[in-house]
């Protein structure tokens, strides 16, 4: 008996341990440069299958590309609701075959681009009755089945189309139970085509499979080490780490890809902090592409492992 | 192993099992929770007990109490409201953050008073508290008609927010600002696709007409930038015409600055003489104004003033007078009247822009801007419309418009003739030929060289009509009716004509000059519209030729003043009556010269004596001069053949003084004249006049002739005066009621004349 009080201490005093009782856990980067291409609030980025790093200028409507050392290279687009124009978008991915896909957030539909930003198609994003005009806010490339995972915003729902263009399924709706949104916005998929879908003002980032159902989340909302505030930015590793940006702590944590908190993203053991981190990758070369979205660059990092 | 070490080891391998466990489960799954506080803690995210543990957090405590007024916690902080709008909840991306907004973080300047209900932070600033709060009395969903939304502070009825601070702006009639609230003028939809707010009403202006709180494109929050007016002008679409003409101040002033120290490369060229807010006057006035006179003259004359330093276009010491009632006391056609502050006013008074439009340098072709350096005329030079044929200057001068189908419309009858400056006569219009509304040369804005001496209006007329001028073929001779002569002698109160003093002014005691009884802008007096105007140097004759009156066939003009010459009408001295057909030296009929013009000529008489229109008669030697009148119609082969006296001389030898019956206002006036002069005179003899008046039949009645061809009798017959009281009595005594009867009966007088003398054989 006396050993079953021992056991039930024990048991009960671990959740209970202070934090600070504990050195925060990092996991540590270096910094490579960073990237200042003049874009005004740049939203997501996405790198391409020769290195490119294709850059969301959506307040200046236009798509930046940058070579994989940040030099400059070209630019698409312009405002306007025509063909290759756009509306303040904020989202996009590449695929493997290099086709590059623009969540064209207030013209309410995804354009198509090759790798040279030369228009190739578009499709509009459904409107139930029920809903609101959609706001795609970002678009990711599977390769399962050719689909293309949509989070529409103002809708709170993941809308799933085929690549060119045939809407295939969709879930969500506005609620915090598992599987319900407020606000998705960016998306990232794992190799295994699972979706992670940040949850903004649930303050987590949900993962399902490729049908829709769900695995996982990731986080809570607080201001602890693997809690969120405002999570915008959501990338998988070659490790399988999700790495989920903050963009109101200016922070970026690890997570595994079950949401066990690895750490934070450092500086030699001290938290880096970003000017309102929002969009995410990692490249083939393993680096992590920050961009800050009130800093207007995007920030090259390596991790030290 | 003992019974007790099994249960320490399965304790332990338990124990292990569940740290492993818990290590490896998500240690907090808050997400989930339903939670008030945590829709709280959205924005205020300093509530969070995490704050108020030992852990370390990922963002530093910042203590603030958002409850308590003036002050600003993090919950209103950029960040926080950057967290949700940046387009992954809402999208205000380019709202707020890319173009210009409102700013915060700055204490109120001195124009701005922020009442309490409306939060400063504690460093006494604005911040985005200030008008937001998602609890204010404001909170509402977006398009609410009673103007609340989602996150203001206090309702925002037609921009009331914004005058809530900005009181000087919205007290725009004392703080001399664009007017609010108003719905005069129709706002047009490109205002509002550049991202004006639509107000309760239509076309009503608010402060959102013009400002933008977040996503201005232009400065001072401005919906667009207004560098080069591009604001101003998508609502005052007439004014933009102004721009590259020489009221664009990029072009002549680009050094200027307006009353707000702003040169006019950031004013823009509407912003260089107006301010929409706390202007110098009226007209939301941006240059400087003297408070002790009144705006509107100035507002051009602070440029274009004498005593000015900008030297350009200058009005000149004689120029048209402003600030003046309009001409018969009403609105000109077609043509604003204005206040003294220079706001538009029906019932106001004449200013510069009744004629000018200061924002449109040709008003037939908006598209002509003139230019820096191109001289403007008539046709342009921001007149309000063309002055083609002086068409501007007649819209309030009516009275003179008749100058146009006349010879004194030099367009036509001297089109080379130039004015003083430099103007020829078909480039400044009828008008302007001889007046220019600035800096002419003289009083009545005259716009020609004037020649010297004479009185200051007959220089006037001079100026055309002299032997060099343009006018050299209608000059008045030698002989002329006398000018720069009062009226006293006629007394005549008041003087029914115009008279002059010697500046040109019109005045009741001044001369007789040309004016008098010329009108030089109407040729015809009872025609003042002529149609099929032959527009060439018309022969005129007394019915025309620019009198104020009509002259004939009576002689309405001349009997205005000589009125005792007016009993001339209806008796056997009218020609009218007894020699309608008879012509006067220039050929005219009386019909055409008047009965005063069949004997006399205003102008250019060959004969000096009373301006004689006829020839001389024949006189005897030793006989008046003056009687040359009497016989050049009296005498055979004229129309007073008949009435050929048989004698009608007195005996030369016999001098008379008239010294006792000179008053010519006196019943016994009996006037004697220099035998060779004709004038006036004391001593001399009798000659026709003496005994006769030409111009009243009979001398006891002053009235006109009965209009037929009277017999008379010695109480008529032209006599001056009755026969027992004439000046024969003076050396005739009573003998003189016989002599007098009898002077022109040479049987029956006592003393015979002499052989010859007079006696028509």
């Amino acid at each position: 008996m006396r050993l079953l009080y021992i056991y039930l201490i024990l048991i009960f005093s671990i959740p209970t341990v202070p934090d600070s009782l504990f050195a925060l856990e990092c996991v540590n980067t270096k910094f490579l440069f960073d990237i200042r291409p003049g874009a005004n609030q740049p939203s997501d980025l996405a790198v391409a299958p020769n290195g490119d790093i294709y850059l969301v200028d959506g307040v200046n409507n236009r798509v930046i590309v940058v070579d994989g050392n940040g030099r400059w290279k070209f630019a698409f687009g312009a405002e306007g609701n025509g063909k290759g124009q756009f509306k303040f978008p904020l989202g996009i991915d590449i695929s493997e075959d290099g086709k590059v896909f623009i969540a064209d957030s207030r013209n309410h539909r995804i354009q198509v681009f090759d790798l040279k930003g030369n228009f190739l198609y578009m499709f509009s994003v459904r409107r139930e009755p029920d809903e609101v005009p959609p706001d795609p806010v970002d678009v990711a490339v599977s390769g399962l089945r050719n689909y293309l995972y949509i989070s529409d915003n103002e809708n709170h729902r993941i809308k799933v189309y085929r690549r060119n263009g045939v809407f295939e399924f969709e879930w969500g709706n506005f609620g915090e139970q598992f599987a319900e949104f407020r606000y998705p916005g960016i998306l990232a998929l794992n190799r295994s085509n699972e979706i992670f879908v940040v949850d903004v003002l649930n303050t987590r980032v949900q993962k399902f499979e490729p049908s829709g159902v769900f695995i996982a989340a990731i986080g809570s909302w607080g201001v602890l080490p693997g809690e969120f505030f405002r999570p915008k930015g959501v990338a998988i590793d070659r490790k399988d780490r999700v790495i989920v940006s903050d963009s109101y702590m200016g922070v970026l944590q690890v997570f595994t890809d079950l949401g066990r908190f690895i750490g934070v993203i450092c500086k030699k053991g001290e938290k880096r902090v970003f000017k309102s981190p929002v969009g995410l990758a990692v490249d083939k070369a393993g680096r992590l592409l920050v961009v800050e979205m009130r800093g207007n660059r995007i920030t090259v990092l390596k991790f030290l492992e | 192993m003992c019974p007790a070490f099994k249960t320490a080891k399965y304790l332990f391998v338990l124990c292990v099992v569940s740290v492993i466990i818990t290590a490896a489960v998500p240690q907090r799954v808050s997400a989930l929770e339903m939670s008030s506080k945590r829709d709280c803690v959205m924005c205020h995210i300093m509530w969070l007990d995490e704050f108020r543990t030992d852990k370390e957090t990922l963002v530093e405590w910042q203590p603030g109490n958002v409850l308590m007024k003036d002050t600003q916690g993090v919950v209103s902080s950029e960040q926080i409201c950057y967290s949700c709008h940046d387009g992954y909840v809402k999208d205000s991306r380019d709202i707020v953050w890319k173009f210009n907004r409102h700013p915060v973080f700055v204490k109120p300047s001195e124009n701005v008073t922020v009442p309490p209900e409306l939060p400063l932070s504690v460093k006494g600033e604005i911040y985005c508290g200030t008008c937001h709060s998602a609890h204010g009395k404001g909170a509402a969903p977006h398009g609410d008609p009673t103007g609340r939304t989602a996150v203001y502070r206090e309702r925002n009825v037609d921009s009331s927010l914004c005058e809530m601070c900005h009181r000087r702006q919205a007290d725009y009639k004392t703080s001399n600002g664009h007017p609010l609230h108003t719905t005069a003028l129709k706002l047009p939809e490109k205002l509002y696709m550049a991202g004006a707010k639509r107000a309760t009403e239509k076309d009503k202006v608010i402060c959102q007409s013009c400002h933008r709180v977040h996503g201005a494109l232009g400065e001072r929050i401005l919906l667009i930038s207004n560098k080069n007016s591009e604001l101003c002008m998508i609502c005052h679409v007439d004014q933009k015409n102004v721009v590259d003409t020489k009221h664009d101040l990029r072009i002549t002033l680009p050094r200027e600055k307006n009353i707000k120290k702003q040169p006019v490369s950031e004013s823009g060229p509407c912003g260089a003489c107006h301010t929409p807010h706390n202007a110098a006057g009226g007209k939301l006035w941006a240059r400087p104004l003297k408070k002790d006179a009144p705006a509107a003259p100035q507002l051009c004359l602070s440029c274009h003033g004498e005593k000015t330093p900008y030297k350009i276009k200058r009005t000149g010491k004689y120029t048209h007078p402003v600030n003046v009632p309009p001409l018969r006391g009403g609105q000109p056609e077609w043509l604003p009247l204005f206040a003294e502050d220079g706001t538009k006013d029906p019932k106001g008074r004449v200013q510069c822009f009744t004629c000018h439009n200061v924002h449109t340098w040709d008003p037939n072709s908006p598209l002509n801007k003139g230019g820096k350096d191109v001289e403007g005329d008539a046709l342009n030079s921001f007149l309000r419309v063309s002055n083609f044929s002086s068409n501007l200057c007649v819209k309030c001068h009516t009275d003179k418009k008749p100058v146009i189908t006349s010879d004194h419309n030099l367009t036509v009858t001297a089109p080379e003739e130039k004015n003083a400056q430099g103007f020829k006569a078909s480039v400044s219009g009828p008008c302007s030929a001889c007046h220019v509304p600035h800096n002419a040369v003289e009083k009545h804005l005259w716009a020609k060289n004037l020649p010297g001496g004479k009185d200051f209006v007959s220089r006037l007329c001079a100026a055309c009509h002299n032997k060099e001028g343009a006018a050299k073929k209608k000059l008045i001779g030698d002989n002329y009716h006398p000018v720069n002569v009062t009226l006293a002698n006629l007394n005549i109160t008041p003087p029914p004509l115009p008279l002059y003093d010697s500046a040109g002014n019109k005045t009741v005691s001044g001369r007789l000059v040309c004016l008098t009884c010329h009108e030089p802008h109407t040729w015809a007096p009872n025609k003042p519209v002529i149609k099929n105007y032959a527009y060439k140097n018309m022969e005129g004759d007394a019915t025309n030729s620019f009198l104020r009156k009509k002259n004939a066939p009576s002689s309405d003009l001349c009997k205005t003043c000589h009125v005792d010459k007016a009993f001339v009408d209806g008796t056997d001295h009218d020609l009218n009556v007894t020699a309608p057909d008879a012509k006067n030296l220039l050929g005219q009929t009386v019909k055409e010269s008047g009965e005063c013009g069949a004997c006399h000529l205003v102008h250019n008489s060959p004969n000096k004596i009373k301006l004689w229109a006829r020839t001389y008669g024949e006189i005897v030697p030793g006989e008046d001069v003056i009687d040359s009148l009497c016989t050049s119609c009296h005498s055979k082969g004229n129309p007073g053949e008949k009435r050929i006296p048989l004698i009608a001389t007195h005996p030369d030898d016999k001098l008379i003084n008239n010294i006792m019956r000179s008053d010519k206002n006196a019943i016994d006036y009996a006037p004697i004249y220099d035998r060779k002069t004709a004038e006036l005179t004391h001593v001399g003899n009798i000659s026709c006049a003496t005994c006769h008046n030409a111009h009243q039949w009979s001398p006891l009645v002053r009235e006109k002739g009965s209009g037929g061809n009277v017999e008379g009798n010695a109480t008529n017959s032209f006599l001056r005066n009755v026969s027992y009281n004439n000046i024969c009595i003076d050396c005739h005594g009573l003998d003189a009621l016989f002599r007098y009867k009898y002077f022109h009966d040479p049987l029956e007088r006592v003393e015979t004349s002499p052989p010859g003398y007079n006696i028509v054989k």
